[in-house]
This record gives structure tokens, sequence and C-alpha cells, in this order.
């Protein structure tokens, strides 16, 4: 039985990433035009794909029968999106939602009306799905994803956990790799075993467990393309998201090493070069192909200040310095993005961190984007450092454009109290 | 406004409170943590027989237990065991609703039913959750109209949006605080210091909208996580039991109930149950876990 437990263990790995592309349950693949076609070829079975659990995809509207397992697992969703609902981070900007909820529709398809969204105000690049329908998409994501086709890649990948019914098969899994170790253990106690047996059994049952779920999200990546593929956007944005996320990680020096054992999630690194090298094979097939990075920056621009602060809010100078040199690539509104490099660093308080963010609010002016609080933020800046004429320009310059600030009180008070610093000396 | 009279009224209400909580006996040890503790001695001695053999002791040697046969601990365990379903609570022990016979809203029971597999994972079942959720507060009206009680359904149509929000902070209030009772007053160790032994929990002020809107005084909670063996699980312990002697748990009924005061959010009575007894998937059943989960409640029969 141990024996089988470890054969069991071995991951489906990459062919799992093409199931959706030959999924015919979810619609004609479009790709399947030809004989030679190199997608046509199978690579995976369906039983193979489900190695322990045969589960069909979710028919459109449908709900389970009441009395099956799967059935109690709505039950728990049902009553989290309940709570979800009222929640105090949720988003109910009217205009994003609808951008957001938009775009889940279209690439759902049939499965448009049993699927519902919610944008949370969450500082990670992240999105969930629950077995009801139920979609949580953070404003982390909305804010790192470079345009429309990039943020459709996550959003497909959360309806294929969706339509997969992953969340039902993994409880299944579960289940029966528990019962099978406590059959085991019974029967290793009858014939006198030792206990180190055990130890290695429920290794190995949670090895196989993470697995199975990082099969799983191979398998969701490749519903992503599928759903990129379909509604004709470019498919190598899939491979594009995950080479900046990574590109974030290195730059934050992020040295978390892959656990080949207990990952819940396949390596970026294994996530971009397949989903690259699939990308690059589905492009060429397309007439034409959407990125939507207009319509992406449309939404995202007037309000990814509240994002970021959210991000530098965290408290974290290498995450947040990370993410701001990852979006100055991108380059977009430079000025916003250089000021909130040295809102990053004037948080931090010491000298050197106070003039790096002086050297970054200064490469902010003259550019696109650049918030006039920059100047209240330099003048403090300077005024903690001492340069007391500068911080007196700088607040005066500040007062001249925004001369309705909430603190324009506090803000005089502190140039008369500089003044009086200066007249002392 | 509170005048200075004002504040001393309150703060002569607040030490009858207080005194009435030291004469209710629900300080110092009662008969469930007292059972509990025997049984742990006669497992921690058994067990520490076990390692002994192979050569380990650990903590287990230190534990404080009665020198007493293992057979006497045992009888001891069972016997205070027996006993130790429910544990209630009562911020003051002279409150008596059948003398004042105030109405009472009701929250629909929250109760989840689950299926205990082989291996210990619970698959929620669906249908036996609404059921019993059925059975649940069909008992609940039975036995309060059999105390003579008045009681009000919560209905949507009370509310408009701003009270319902209102509502819904209550209950998101009392699932914290609950859990938080839950905790501090059921297990020594998470004894709060500062409450000294008093049953003293809040759950704000929210509950005005309610008493508004439906003119009930008192708020009555109730939740219950049930689990029962499904057929694997029972030939485990079948199993394990007859051939290894070995003592594997079923299913587990474990459930809450609290009584609130509205009016200042106190709550007033407080009773947990924890058991691996019970059965709410039919309606004798479920009838039975009712009364038992209302074991203490402020009210007496007419």
């Amino acid at each position: 039985m141990i024996v089988a437990l470890l054969a069991a263990g071995c991951e489906g790995g990459q062919p799992l990433y093409e199931a959706g592309l030959k999924d015919e349950a979810f619609g004609k693949f479009a790709g399947r035009a030809s004989a030679s076609d190199e997608a046509a070829r199978p690579a995976l079975s369906a039983e193979e794909v489900d190695r322990f659990i045969r589960l069909e995809n979710i028919r459109p509207e449908e709900r389970p029968p009441i009395e099956s397992d799967e059935a109690g697992v709505w039950l728990i969703a049902d009553r989290a999106e309940a709570s979800v609902r009222r929640e105090a981070d949720r988003i109910r900007d009217a205009e994003l939602n609808s951008y957001v909820h938009g775009n889940v529709c279209k690439l759902a398809g049939a499965y448009c009306s049993s699927v519902r969204s919610y944008v949370v105000r969450v500082p990670t690049f992240n999105a969930s799905m629950s077995p009801n329908g139920m979609m949580m998409v953070h404003t982390g994501l909305l804010l790192r994803a470079g345009n429309e086709a990039e943020m459709n890649a996550v959003l497909g990948h959360e309806i294929g956990h969706f339509l997969r019914r992953h969340s039902v098969q993994r409880q299944r899994m579960i289940a029966q790799t528990k019962s099978t170790l406590a059959w085991l253990s019974f029967a290793v106690a009858l014939v006198g075993g030792s206990l180190n047996l055990m130890d290695l059994s429920s290794t190995i049952g949670i090895a196989n467990v993470m697995a199975y779920e990082r099969d799983h999200e191979r398998e969701a990546d490749g519903y992503g393309l599928r759903m990129l593929f379909d509604q004709g956007y470019d498919p190598r944005a899939a491979s594009q998201i995950w080479s900046r996320l990574i590109r974030e990680k290195e730059k934050a020096g992020e040295q978390r090493r892959f656990n080949p054992m207990l990952a819940t999630h396949p390596a970026p690194q294994e996530r971009m070069a397949v989903l690259g090298e699939i990308g690059n094979a589905l492009a060429p097939r397309m007439s034409a192909m959407e990125l939507g990075r207009r319509k992406h920056l449309s939404m995202i621009l007037p309000r990814r200040h509240m994002w970021i602060e959210d991000e530098i809010r965290l408290n974290d100078l290498k995450h947040a310095d990370a993410l701001l040199d990852v979006l100055i690539e991108d380059g977009v509104n430079l000025g916003e993005l250089y000021y909130y490099k040295g809102e990053a660093y004037r948080k931090q308080g010491s000298k050197e961190k106070l003039e790096k963010a002086l050297e970054f609010y200064d490469q902010a002016i003259g550019r696109n984007g650049t918030p006039d609080r920059l100047h209240k933020a330099k003048g403090l800046v300077l005024a903690r450092l001492e340069r007391n004429a500068e911080a007196i320009e700088a607040l005066e310059k500040y007062l001249a454009l925004v001369p309705e600030d909430p603190d324009a009180a506090l803000l005089r008070s502190q140039i008369e109290s500089i003044r009086k610093k200066v007249g002392n000396s | 406004m509170v005048t200075k009279d004002g504040q001393s009224a309150r703060r002569e209400a607040g030490r009858q409170w207080r005194d009435a909580d030291t004469q209710s006996g629900d300080r110092g040890p009662n008969g469930c943590g007292v059972a509990i503790f025997f049984v742990r001695c006669l497992t921690g001695s058994a067990t520490a027989a076990i390692l002994s053999k192979q050569g380990g002791r650990g903590i287990l040697q230190t534990m404080p237990c009665p020198r007493m046969s293992r057979f006497v601990l045992a009888m001891l365990g069972c016997i205070l065991l027996a006993a130790c379903e429910t544990q209630h609570f009562l911020a003051d022990p002279n409150l008596d609703l059948s003398r004042t016979n105030p109405a009472i809203l009701v929250f629909p029971i929250d109760a989840t039913l689950a299926e205990l597999t082989a291996g210990g994972s619970l698959e929620i079942n669906a249908l036996w959750t609404q059921q019993a959720e059925g059975f649940a507060d069909e008992a609940l009206r039975k036995h309060l109209l059999g105390l003579g009680g008045k009681f009000v359904e919560i209905k949507s149509a009370h509310f408009d949006e701003a009270s319902l929000a209102k509502v819904s902070h209550l209950v998101l209030m009392h699932s914290t605080v609950s859990a938080a009772i839950s905790r501090h007053k059921y297990e020594w160790s998470e004894a709060l210091p500062t409450h000294e032994g008093r049953f003293d929990w809040w759950l704000g002020q929210s509950g005005q909208a309610i008493i508004e809107r439906t003119g009930a005084r008192y708020g009555l909670f109730i939740s219950v996580r049930d689990s029962y063996a499904g057929p694997g699980r029972v030939m485990l312990i079948v199993s394990a039991s007859l051939l290894l002697g070995v003592y594997v748990p079923g299913g587990r009924q474990e459930g809450q109930a609290s009584l609130v005061d509205l009016s200042d959010g106190r709550v007033v009575w407080f009773n947990r149950l924890s058991r691996e007894a019970g059965d709410l998937r039919t309606s004798a059943g479920a009838e039975e876990t009712v009364k038992t989960l209302l074991t203490g409640f402020p009210a007496r029969k007419p």
C-alpha cells in the first residue's frame, strides 16, 4: 500500500497544462482545426487527469444534488459568500466591478451566470475561487497586471478551478488518503510494527495531496490559456504576468526555495516556461490578438494610488521598492511611481532613507502623473533634514497649489516655526 | 449626557452584578473540569506506564495526580464525565424570565452536520444540515412555548437597510464574543485574570435597533456543529476496539446557546454542549438536543 501511495504521489506534471486546451466539454476548442495540429495530439487522457476521482466538469447553472458531498462544500461556500458581501474591504466601485465582471463573464462563456466576482482591497497578487462560483479578485492583482490579457489569464485560471470542481476533488482525495492512512496505521499496529513507519506514511500522504493540488493549479493554468485563446486575447500574456512576478520577487531578493513536497502551486519559473511554450505555439494560429492595455490602464490609473499606498503600508521597503521598480519598467505615469518610491523611503525615517526619498521626489518632478502632494512630502522631509530654506519653499509651493488641504493651518504653523528657527540661529 | 447622579446609579448597579456573581457559585472547580482532570490523570498514568517501558517519561510524570488505583480513577472519571455534557454560566443567578415574561428574539439556529470518514475528515452533509435546522427551530419553538415564553422570530420585513446592518453587526459581535467565552470560561488555563471568576461579557449597543423594530428585549443565539461516524469510521472504531483495545473517537456534538439582553448587550446566560451523543437528524433527537442546550435557561416552567 505504501508503494501504491508512492506511485500515486507522482505528479501528472506538465502535460496537465494542456488538459484545458483539449476539453471539448467546455466548448469546441478553436485549435482543433487540422489533424496535423500540435495541440490536437493527445498528451493525457481524461482518466489520467483525474487520478483517483473521475469528475466531469460542472454543467452551466448546475447546483449539486443536496444529498451529495459537493452540496456540503457549496453550503460552506455560500455562507462565506454572505459574509464577503458585507465585508469592509470589498470594493463597491461600480465601474471597476463592471470591468472585472465583464471580463469574467466573457471568459466563462456558458458559465457566466454561475460565477460572481468580488473585488477586494488586498495588496497581494492573487485571486481565489470558491466551489460555488464566488471569485475574489485582489487589488494587488489588478495593480500588477500590465493589460487586460494578463488579468484575464488569472481570471480564466480561477474559472478553470470552478468548472473542474477542484474543491470537491480535493476534499474527496484528502478523505481517501486519510482513510487509507488510518487503515494502514491499524494494520501496522495489529502486527506490532514500529511507529516510525507511520510518520513516513503520513508524510507520503501529505506529499500526495500537495502533488494533487499542484496538478490542479497546472490544469487551471491551462484553462486560463484556453479562455484567452477562445476570446481572442494574446495567449503569451499568461507567461508574461508570471515573468513580471518573478522579476518582482528577484528584485525584492526573495530567496524562497520551491519545496517540491509541500508547495501548493508549481514553481513560478515552471509556469512561466510552460505557459510561454504553449502560448508561442498558439499565437501564430490567431488572426488577431488583443492585449487590452489601454482599456486596462484607463481603469487602473485613476485608482492605483490607493493600491500602491496599501502596499507601502505593509511597511516592507524591499517589497514596495521591487513592486515600484517593476511598474516603472512598465513605464506609465512615472511621476506617480517615483513619488511613491519616495514615500516608501520616507516612511523608514533614517537620514539615508530620507535623502534617498528626496532623490526620488526630484526624479518625479516634470514627469507624468506627479501628484501635487509631492511638494508637501518633500517639504516635510527637508524639514526633518533641517534644510530649512528649501523646506519652506517646498511647503509654500504646496500650499499655493492646494490651498484647500485640511492640514493647511498645520502646515502654515510649521512654516512659521521653521522661520523662527532660522531667525534664531 | 450622563449626569453625576446617573453615573453613581450605574456604579451601584455594577456593584450589585458583581456581588451576585460572587454568590453564583460559578467560581472554582466545577463538575466538568474535575471529571476531565481525573480522566487526564488516568490516561496520563497509563501513557506514562507505556512510555516508561520504552524509556520515555517527560512531563506526564510531573502531573499532580492523586495517588489512587487506575480503576478508581477510571470510575470517578466516567461518573463525572457522564454528568459533563453541558456547562452553563449566568450573569445573574437570580434572573428569572418567567416573572417578567419579556419577548425573546430567536435567531435562526446555525447548524452544520457532517459525516466523519474513516480517516477523520469531516464531510458536511447539506441535506442533514437543512433538515436539522428545521427540526431544531421547531423543537426550540415548542420548548420555549412550554416554558410559557413569548418569542419573536427574526423576519427581514422588520428591518430596513440601515437597521439590517446593525443586526449583522450584532450577529458578528456575538460570534466573536461567544468564541471568546468558549475559550476563556471553559479552559482553566485560559481564564482571564481581570475577570476574577465573574461572567462579564457584553456585545455593545447594536441591539437597540432590534428592540425598536421588534419589541423583543432579549436575543437567543444557538449554534451546533454535529458529526456522525460514517460506515468506514464505525468499522474502524469496532476493529480498533476489538482487535487492538484502542479507543477511536466517533462523531461529536458541539453546541452553544446564549441569551443576550439587547438593551445593554450583556450576555446573561451562556451554555456550552460538548458530547459524543445526540442526533440532530431526527425530530426527536433535535428535541433532546435543544432541551440539553437550554439547560440552565433562566426561566422556570409555569
